[in-house]
């Protein structure tokens, strides 16, 4: 009956509630043009805010943290310009010896540090570390649904872009070229236990590793250009799942190793590379359980990387590996390497023609470890070895 | 083509031409196709840049084509520089703001190696001023920037240089 009797009262107060919520979802969009302008958008924005940057150079004093949702777009990569000023110096101190958790990295040294947050995307401007800070972008736990790109991000110590378990986001469209050199530890995309990220068209260049994963699950890296004389992608902890790189472009070695990697998952793929073009003689670099490799052009022209096997391991496998329909053009050592028994390896239907080159080796293009199984296949192949046997 | 333990391995229907150890092995021919079941033809690289037919790679990337006319803002990298709004023919944004060691990369494809005519278009309030175009480290031309009475008034000045294929720099 009350219900019946004050209908209009019922229906006022929803429309009232209904305003309450609309305002607290709107979100704003502000164009800044100078520094001071950028810090206050973004630490007194709320979530979701659209900040514009104005063509320009903002010269920054101190990490920036965006809310959650906060899109912050500049007009170009040639015109809106981020740097550290230079006060703004932490250097090489605090870098990271070890990559395996979230404390390893300093937010205060990269230029935006989203901690947790969801949602954020970071465009159309350079961001330029100016070898002063450790990287541009550093998630340290847990974001998800990020996108980064058309962004020149370069000058980083440590990585341009860095994060720890983010998820369902995209890496697309940007130049990164750290400086940064001397371990294992430095990569212009260096991601620990990612899942479902998207890296395409990214050009990707400096002496650092190029794309660094720590158990890769469901990323996806395809038609980037990778040009480097350290490892284009490097993936070396156990238990990928399902990851696929395609229709790359790789001056430098894929690096897929890891005593076989733990179990396969239900799809039975860590890896599938297909449709990538390779220069480097030494151009995978295994031993992996649960991969297939084909349809890729391995071109093997790359210098620093002629000397090498195609396939290089120095560890157990149980397999399987599919290596097939792949052309293969002058391989330096040989095809395949590995110093213990690797079981269920499988190369069929690819072309290889081995020229002579100046590093070849004659004594075998498959070199299988101490107690290789007899469930290794060779068949359905062209081996055109010309001048030299091989 | 064995060494160590490969022999133990299932070998079966591969051609082999001039390999050292293909009488250790049985080889049987199965009949079945050998090679890839299909011609290989795609694109790679950044936005499909690169094209793979075959054995052969071929460049189709979007840099700037030669003969051609690049906008100085057009550079995939650059440093130290700014952009504004030109009152030259065409309007558009020029690139201004350059101090001595400041410069910008420029990804060109040359369709046909050779020697060309480099014109750029220039505005200086002061004299004696340089650019260098550079592949790399090897400085291709040195270009004299003239006082030009503004620094939105143009003139062109021109350089005759050899381009090849790939990217090019600009030097302050």
């Amino acid at each position: 009956m009350n219900r019946v009797k004050h209908p209009g009262l019922v229906a006022r107060m929803g429309a009232i509630a209904a305003l309450f919520m609309a305002a607290a979802l709107q979100a704003a969009t502000v164009t800044v043009s100078n520094v001071t302008q950028l810090v206050n958008a973004v630490n007194n924005g709320a979530a979701n805010d659209v900040i514009n940057l104005a063509a320009g150079t903002y010269v920054l004093g101190a990490s920036l943290t965006p809310k959650p949702g906060m899109t912050i777009k500049g007009t170009g990569k040639v015109t809106t310009i981020l740097k550290p000023s230079a006060s703004w110096n932490p250097g090489p101190a605090g870098l990271p010896e070890d990559p395996v958790g979230p404390g390893s990295a300093d937010p205060a040294t990269y230029m935006f540090s989203l901690g947790g947050n969801d949602g954020i995307k970071i465009s159309d401007m350079t961001l330029d570390c100016l070898s002063q800070l450790h990287g541009a972008i550093l998630i340290t736990y847990d974001g998800k649904n990020h996108e980064f790109y058309n962004l020149n991000i370069k000058g980083g110590l440590s990585a341009g872009i860095r994060a720890f378990y983010i998820q369902s986001s995209s890496i697309h469209d940007n130049t990164i070229d750290t400086v940064a050199t001397g371990d294992e530890w430095r990569a212009c995309i260096f991601l620990a236990w990612p899942y479902d990220i998207q890296i395409y068209n990214n050009r990707l260049t400096g002496p650092s590793m190029k794309i660094k994963l720590r158990q890769d699950i469901r990323s996806h890296i395809h038609h980037n250009t990778i040009l480097t004389d350290n490892f284009a992608i490097e993936a070396p902890f156990d238990n990928n799942a399902d990851a696929e790189y395609d229709h790359n472009f790789f001056k430098s070695p894929v690096s897929i190793p890891k005593m076989g990697g733990g179990d396969p998952p239900a799809s039975g793929v860590q890896n599938h590379i297909h449709h990538n073009y390779f220069m480097p003689a030494y151009a995978i670099e295994f031993a992996r359980d649960g991969v297939e490799i084909d349809h890729n052009l391995f071109d093997l022209l790359a210098a620093g990387w002629e000397d090498g096997r195609l396939i290089s391991a120095w560890c157990a496998g149980d397999g399987p590996a599919r290596f097939h329909n792949n052309l293969i053009k002058d391989p330096g050592y040989g095809l395949f390497f590995n110093t213990d028994a690797y079981n269920n390896f499988q190369f069929y239907n690819n072309h290889v023609i081995a020229n002579p080159t100046p590093n070849m080796y004659t004594d075998g293009l498959f070199i299988f470890g101490e107690g290789a199984s007899n469930t290794d296949v060779i068949k359905d192949n062209i081996f055109d070895c010309t001048t030299r046997a091989r | 083509m064995f060494g160590g333990d490969g022999y133990a391995s299932t070998i079966e229907n591969n051609s082999l031409t001039n390999v050292s150890d293909a009488g250790s092995y049985a080889n049987p021919n199965t009949g079945a196709p050998r090679g890839p079941l299909a011609p290989l033809n795609f694109v790679c690289g950044v936005n499909g840049e690169d094209v793979v037919n075959g054995w052969t790679i071929s460049v189709v990337n979007p840099a700037a084509a030669i003969p051609g006319k690049i906008e100085a803002g057009n550079c995939s990298d650059m440093s130290s520089i700014q952009t504004e709004t030109t009152t030259d023919t065409g309007g558009g944004r020029n690139v201004g703001y350059m101090d001595t060691g400041d410069w910008l990369d420029y990804s060109v494809n040359v369709a046909t190696a050779g020697t060309y005519n480099v014109d750029f278009r220039v505005a200086s309030l002061n004299a004696n001023t340089q650019l260098q175009l550079k592949k790399g480290s090897t400085v291709l031309a040195t270009v004299n920037v003239p006082y030009t009475g503004g620094w939105q008034n143009w003139q062109t000045v021109t350089v005759k240089r050899g381009l090849y294929r790939n990217s090019l720099g600009i030097f302050c």
